[in-house]
């Protein structure tokens, strides 16, 4: 890592700051009672969403190219989705009760992406210079976010299942945490069918294959088809409590080996999937 | 068989092979079973990432570990490409088998409720609705019920209104109103979009075909292609007809990255006439005659660089360029040749350099170094009719072509777009139908249901039920 970068580079420290004080503050709407730790702890997670966007447009604009290619740069989006899923579901559901996790989500993400910061642009290879790039990494990255809700919504059910949300700090009425993470997976799962299909046209156009058992696709099929057999699951009565919520937070674990796991498959080193910078 | 059993008479035989297919249909056509293999298609796919993951011919995986114990197992299960093996194939098709008797079984019901609701709401209903409120009428059942049509049309639905006629409910008034029918078939469109995908991958084994083939990128033209089955055999497919590639260029970012790939290809029509051209790159590939033709690689073949040369008559600065190969030479008008023999991209600290040998008109043979950063130094320096500049290395390569026709893939492409389509739907839409009745006696029934997004209903509902009872001929 280098120390410079924090100096060069103000929006990442500034969206860094942003997550950062924004967990603190929601953390915070747990317990003080001042409405306007609660309002500062939104207007910090927007400010974050707003500086990680600007950041990503400057990477954009430096690096000439959509600037996903690295996983430096895909941490860097995925912080992004993460917190706008957060913000998104704060207004959907009328609660607080994920800002935690989403702001927390958002500054892991960036605090992992700051190990592996690449001072080096490099420029993409003729596979990646497609139309295709760009929704099929922000669709996968928006469904990964919606999943990681999911499977934060499920974790605090298995933890404090009489817990409902309530409005300002944390439930308005009756939203369940298992109907949250129930809403975020449906949502999800469509991203990753979209997603999905994206990459399969894409691999189409460029390798004559819209389906070549590639490791990523391989463990994307994997993910897809557990998220599939959760929905399935929810439909039988015994599986809509506690061991719906196992299977999410388990599923949510497939899905980062797939983002992150790659490098340790074998031959993994050909595909186009494994990032610059990862292992 | 069983004494017992074979005691029976035949019509208790019948209703036993009866139950017995009844179980077999409840278990295939259950959801019980598409769980179970939904999971270990997923299980499989993880495995498919460890077995053959080089994806190696069974003859290197034969010398690599045909001694081991565990072999004939991996024969039997077609490890080394499991993805076509005989099991997973089963997977898939108990899968459809499964998807196909859910289809069956459940979608009878589902027309029902759709296409053919019960439109006048009877009291024996009343107990299987989510919503239901008691108002009564201050005027005639059909002035009600119109005021209340009226309430629901601008809420956006069409509704229905509805004579009873003769019998128990003569005079009685009714309404029906619906919106979303299409939602109750979200979860049929999802699983009709897998028939879709499934069906694309299946027309593509048994139909689709794919190779690959190097070509040389000065006019090298090929009428086949190579393909490789999963034992590791080449064999040739033809085509059908001829391609020619014209030329082969690799474009470099500045930090010398490959940029583009890109080949010229031409479509060679009977007498070798040109029927089609296109420069192919990564993603823009050609199609012609159901085959496609994609950029894949490239190879580069060092025996075949050329170098290039310009060489000029200094008396009047006619310039001549030419391409050469190791060993080619160009002739000038006067008979002087100019033969390329020996090329160093290190020529101690000047730079990549080009021996050429000079054999003039008389025969007699000279031999001189050019060099590509100083491109006047044979000019000023050797003396002559003529001056050399070297234009630098041209190195050569062969494109590598990957060759495909698939059938199915429009299917999975159509897929795709349904099981978006599908999910959608499923996920996002609602079936709500309410139902108005209106007695003679005064008493109206208001009864509402969605079948998903109940919430959001329940707070319509109420919304829809007050502003019924402040309506002029009703009240709560």
């Amino acid at each position: 890592m280098d120390s410079a970068f924090l100096v060069e580079q103000p929006l990442f420290s500034a969206t860094l700051a942003a997550y950062g004080v924004a967990a603190v503050a929601y953390g915070g709407t747990w317990t003080a009672r001042r409405a306007w730790v609660a309002r500062a702890a939104t207007a910090l997670l927007w400010a974050g969403v707003a500086c990680n966007a600007a950041l990503i447009g400057s990477r954009w604009v430096t690096a000439g190219r959509p600037p996903f290619k690295s996983l430096f740069e895909s941490l860097v989006l995925l912080a992004l989705c993460v917190a706008a899923v957060g913000v998104a579901i704060e207004r959907l559901y009328g609660t607080r009760v994920f800002g935690v996790a989403a702001a927390l989500g958002a500054s892991g993400a960036l605090l992992f992406a700051l190990g592996k910061w690449d001072a080096e642009i490099v420029q993409l290879p003729p596979a990646l210079q497609s139309a295709w790039f760009v929704p099929h990494v922000v669709v996968y990255f928006c469904g990964y976010a919606a999943l990681f809700v999911a499977a934060v919504a499920s974790g605090l059910r298995l933890v404090k299942p009489e817990l409902t949300l309530r409005a300002g700090t944390a439930l308005s009425g009756k939203v369940s945490l298992d109907a949250v993470a129930y809403d975020a997976t449906r949502f999800g799962f469509i991203l990753l069918t979209v997603g999905l299909f994206l990459g399969s046209v894409w691999a189409k156009s460029a390798w004559g294959d819209y389906w070549m058992w590639d490791p990523k696709e391989n463990w994307a099929l994997v993910t897809w088809l557990v998220y599939g057999a959760y929905l399935h699951l929810r439909k039988l009565k015994q599986w809509q409590g506690r061991r719906a919520a196992l299977l999410s937070v388990a599923a949510f674990g497939i899905v980062l080996f797939t983002y992150l796991g790659m490098s340790a498959l074998p031959t993994a080193s050909e595909s186009e999937h494994v990032y610059q910078g990862e292992g | 068989m069983t004494a017992p059993a074979a005691a029976l008479p035949q019509e208790a035989l019948d209703r036993r092979r009866r139950d017995l297919a009844d179980v077999v249909w409840e278990a295939g056509a259950s959801l019980r079973l598409t769980i179970p293999l939904l999971f270990l298609i997923a299980a499989a796919c993880t495995l498919g990432t460890f077995a053959n993951p080089e994806n190696r011919p069974m003859t290197e995986i034969r010398a690599a570990i045909g001694h081991a114990w565990y072999f004939p197992a991996y024969v039997f299960f077609g490890l080394n490409d499991l993805f076509h093996s005989w099991w997973f194939v089963l997977l898939l098709v108990l899968l459809t088998l499964n998807l196909t008797a859910c289809t069956i079984e459940r979608l009878p019901r589902i027309f029902q409720i759709a296409l053919r609701p019960n439109k006048r709401l009877a009291d024996a209903q009343l107990r299987g609705i989510q919503h239901v409120i008691r108002l009564r009428a201050a005027v005639p059942p059909a002035n009600a019920a119109a005021e209340a049509a009226a309430l629901l049309r601008a809420r956006g639905f069409t509704p229905e209104l509805l004579e009873a006629g003769e019998g128990p409910e003569a005079g009685t008034a009714f309404v029906f109103a619906e919106k979303g029918r299409y939602s109750r078939f979200g979860v049929w469109i999802v699983h009709l979009s897998l028939f879709l995908i499934l069906g694309g991958a299946l027309a593509g084994r048994l139909w689709g075909k794919e190779g690959s083939i190097d070509v040389p990128q000065d006019g090298g033209t090929f009428d086949f292609i190579f393909r490789k089955t999963a034992s590791g055999t080449v064999y040739k497919e033809p085509l059908g007809f001829t391609v020619r590639v014209d030329d082969f260029r690799l474009l470099r970012y500045t930090d010398g990255s490959p940029r583009s790939y890109e080949s010229d290809l031409s479509v060679l029509g009977p007498g070798g006439r040109t029927i089609e051209e296109k420069t192919i790159r990564v993603g823009e590939p050609l199609v012609h005659g159901g085959w496609t033709f994609y950029q894949a690689s490239y190879q580069a073949d060092p025996s075949r660089d050329r170098v290039k040369i310009e060489v000029t008559e200094l008396a009047t600065r006619k310039k001549t360029t030419a391409k050469l190969e190791k060993d080619g030479a160009v002739t000038m008008p006067g008979g002087t040749v100019f033969k390329a023999v020996n090329y160093t991209d290190r020529f101690e600290s000047l730079g990549p350099a080009l021996q050429i040998e000079r054999t003039a008109a008389d025969g007699s043979r000279t031999s001189f170094w050019v060099f590509q950063r100083y491109p006047d130094f044979d000019a000023r320096n050797r003396g002559g009719a003529y001056g050399l500049a070297f234009d630098g290395m041209e190195p050569f390569y062969e494109t590598g072509l990957q060759v495909a026709r698939d059938p199915g893939y429009l299917f999975w492409l159509a897929g795709c777009v349904v099981l978006f389509l599908g999910l959608t739907i499923a996920f996002y839409t609602s079936h709500r139908r309410l139902w108005l009745r209106v007695r003679p006696d005064g008493e109206v029934v208001l009864a509402g249901a969605a079948h998903k997004n109940k919430e959001a209903f329940a707070k319509f509902f109420a919304d829809l039920a007050a502003a019924l009872g402040k309506a002029k001929g009703l009240r709560a």
